[in-house]
């Protein structure tokens, strides 16, 4: 399920041109695809970024300064705009301005070496939809990505997708599984809305901080894990696999069958 | 207020100068009485009664001198008074009180004209008695040019301090007294683009304010240097681990990645250390924006049992996991202005550095409540405690206390951004072993 081999399949080019301009067919495609604006000035990171995001459907062009931002981003219309903030010629939080002032609204995610929280919340005040520090996993990057492309309205949520046994009551925030009934705690109940509304996707513990409780730092002590603990002891059937799928290093995902 | 100050003060200078004045007069009248008197008894002894009515005449005194002379039986032998006062004004002879015999006795009457007239008596040696009247009506009149005169120099000196007054309440003490309110505005405020404004005032205020504004203008050079020197170390530090991480991740993911387990674990390790450099390089440069005062907060009002009981809450299944119990003790509701986000990562590091160091069946206690004018916040344990070496220790970068571990992961710099976080809201933050075992750790906020 993880691309690595439908990746490799495809041959992907980096020009040394300001210009990377890479569609890859998505045919396994988790959402639909979307045109990415990637505004980095490092070429390894492009790389990455460029064939990472390819290699889920999306058609990324990268430029390397701010400047060329602008004129991107003034050209065609974009799903979204991943921008550095340490750029050549204009930072990132210059651009976000510029677009702004120019009633360009495309989302901005922010991809920036800068990591204290006003950072953060200056990139978000200036029209930055959202802000992930380097170093960063690539799936924390998908699951942003998608959360602003939905928040944007343009792809609607896929809708929630239960496992065949499964009713969800929001109200009482409990879960009926083979008709019996299973009550959550609010923090639980939005850890597993957030599964839901991404299946099969990787989330990292980071995402996931992020998403359920607001929390833009490392608390530290393996919270996520204990409250993912928590709510696998509480749905798994005995017997069968957990929903709830750790993948090593990387995060976990909720899978429909098991 | 100068002003006020200034006319009170010339009007004290006024009065009293007009009783000097008046007492001056009067005793001068008096002694101008007493010598016409002596001048007069002598020569009615020598030459007669004529001749003392020759020179009262020719000394044209008639307007503004009396004189009489009376025998031994009180009859009155001479008798000159001015022209405008009656006869009755004559005081009789017991009115005259003398305060020792053969000297000479007074009496004063007021006059309708609002004058007033002195009468001097004296006894001769063979018991005829002398009396002599004068009107002060000269006097007055000269006091009241004099008066006049020392009011006039009133108004003058009232209208020609105007002007160094105002000149220097404007010049001098308004410009000082704002320059003290901004100093002090300034001090509170921290690392600021704020200068002192530059009113019109004297030269030596004016480059006072010149040389504080350059000594900001330095603080904010220094300042701008260091915040770009951070995110310039920032930049420079996590670019690469954002390469390495990448290189990692497609090294996972790509066909060719060795199938072995023990390879697979060896970069997933490497991507956690690339994580946890992130977050030490992080916290580095926090703790150094805090000490150099650069740290910027974005101040609110945070209800402080809010704040607290989401943070513990996030920790609740991590100690149910670990055996802990993990309390909230009833606690005051509290709002302070603060930095959230700042504020819960410090309550994270806490109750962080709690959970890993209480055993298995303790209990992490949290509370807080008002002390003076802030908060006070505490994070209570039943772990190992602190030695007297902890207490000075474990607040230093990269110190941990005894009871860490190589099984307890850490570097030690949790307690500094503590330190660096609440000493940036101006707040203090302290530890101490709990009597029965186990620590207590509290920050203050006011």
């Amino acid at each position: 399920m993880f691309l690595s081999e439908s990746l490799a399949a495809h041959r992907v080019v980096i020009n040394s041109a300001p210009l990377i301009c890479l569609r890859v067919a998505g045919d396994l495609m988790i959402s639909g695809s979307m045109d990415v604006l990637l505004v980095e000035d490092d070429l390894e990171l492009v790389s990455h970024v460029v064939q990472s995001l390819s290699a889920e459907g999306h058609a990324v062009q990268a430029v390397h300064t701010g400047t060329a931002a602008l004129e991107a981003a003034a050209q065609k219309s974009w799903d979204v705009i991943i921008l550095d903030v340490a750029l050549p010629r204009l930072n990132g939080f210059e651009v976000v301005t510029r677009l702004r002032a120019a009633a360009n609204h495309t989302p901005v995610l922010f991809l920036s070496a800068l990591g204290e929280v006003t950072h953060r919340i200056q990139g978000l005040s200036l029209g930055g939809d959202d802000y992930l520090t380097k170093p960063f996993s690539m799936d924390e990057l998908k699951a942003r990505l998608r959360v602003v492309d939905r928040r944007e309205g343009r792809i609607r949520a896929p809708a929630v997708v239960l496992p065949a046994d499964w009713q969800l009551d929001p109200l009482l925030r409990e879960v009926r599984i083979q008709g019996e009934r299973v009550s959550l705690q609010p923090r639980e109940w939005s850890l597993l809305q957030l599964f839901l509304a991404h299946p099969g996707e990787v989330l990292t513990k980071t995402f996931l901080l992020d998403q359920a409780w607001g929390i833009h730092f490392d608390p530290g002590t393996n919270v996520v894990d204990a409250v993912i603990c928590r709510l696998r002891r509480k749905l798994d059937q005995p017997g069968l696999t957990s929903h709830i799928v750790t993948v090593r290093g990387r995060g976990y995902v909720f899978q429909k069958d098991v | 207020m100068l002003f006020a100050l200034l006319a009170v003060l010339i009007s004290l200078v006024g009065v009293l100068s007009y009783r000097v004045l008046h007492q001056a007069f009067d005793e001068l009248g008096r002694e101008i009485v007493l010598d016409d008197l002596q001048e007069y008894g002598a020569l009615l002894e020598r030459e007669g009664i004529e001749a003392v009515r020759a020179l009262f005449a020719a000394g044209n005194h008639e307007r503004d001198q009396a004189l009489r002379l009376l025998d031994r039986d009180g009859r009155v032998l001479l008798s000159e008074l001015p022209a405008n006062v009656s006869d009755s004004l004559w005081p009789s002879v017991r009115e005259f009180s003398p305060s020792r015999p053969n000297s000479p006795a007074w009496v004063r009457r007021h006059l309708e004209n609002g004058g007033n007239i002195l009468f001097g008596r004296q006894v001769l040696p063979d018991g005829r008695e002398l009396w002599f009247g004068r009107l002060d009506d000269r006097d007055q009149e000269t006091i009241h040019r004099v008066y006049g005169l020392l009011g006039l120099a009133w108004v003058v000196t009232l209208i020609l301090a105007v002007g160094p007054i105002f000149w220097f309440g404007r010049y001098v003490l308004k410009p000082l007294h704002g320059l003290m309110e901004e100093t002090r505005s300034l001090a509170t405020a921290g690392p600021t683009l704020q200068r002192v404004t530059l009113t019109p005032a004297i030269p030596e205020i004016r480059s006072l304010v010149e040389t504080f504004n350059s000594g900001l203008e330095q603080v904010q050079r220094v300042n701008c240097e260091l915040e770009s020197a951070n995110d310039q170390l920032a930049h420079e530090l996590r670019t690469p681990l954002a390469r390495i991480r990448g290189h990692l991740e497609r090294m996972l993911q790509s066909r060719a990645a060795p199938e072995a387990v023990e390879s697979q674990e060896a970069v997933q390790r490497a991507i956690q250390e690339i994580d946890r450099s992130s977050r030490l390089i992080q916290s580095i440069l926090t703790i150094r924006a805090g000490e150099a005062r650069t740290l910027q907060l974005r101040l609110a009002p945070v209800s402080v049992g809010e704040l607290i009981t989401s943070t513990a809450d996030l920790y609740a299944a991590a100690a149910e996991e670990r055996g802990l119990e993990l309390r909230i003790n009833p606690s005051p509701e509290l709002t302070i202005r603060a930095d959230r986000e700042r504020l819960q990562q410090v309550l994270c590091i806490l109750l962080d550095n709690a959970l890993a160091y209480t055993p298995a069946g303790g209990r992490i206690e949290v509370q807080w409540g008002g002390r003076g004018k802030g908060a006070l916040m505490e994070v209570l344990d039943t772990g190992p405690g602190l030695s007297a070496e902890d207490l000075q220790g474990i607040w230093q970068r990269f110190r941990r206390g005894s009871a860490a571990s190589a099984s307890v992961p850490g570097l030690g710099l949790g307690l500094s951004l503590v330190r660096s976080i609440v000493e940036t809201h101006r707040g203090e933050a302290g530890a101490e072993g709990r009597p029965g075992g186990g620590s207590r750790f509290w920050i203050w906020i006011p």
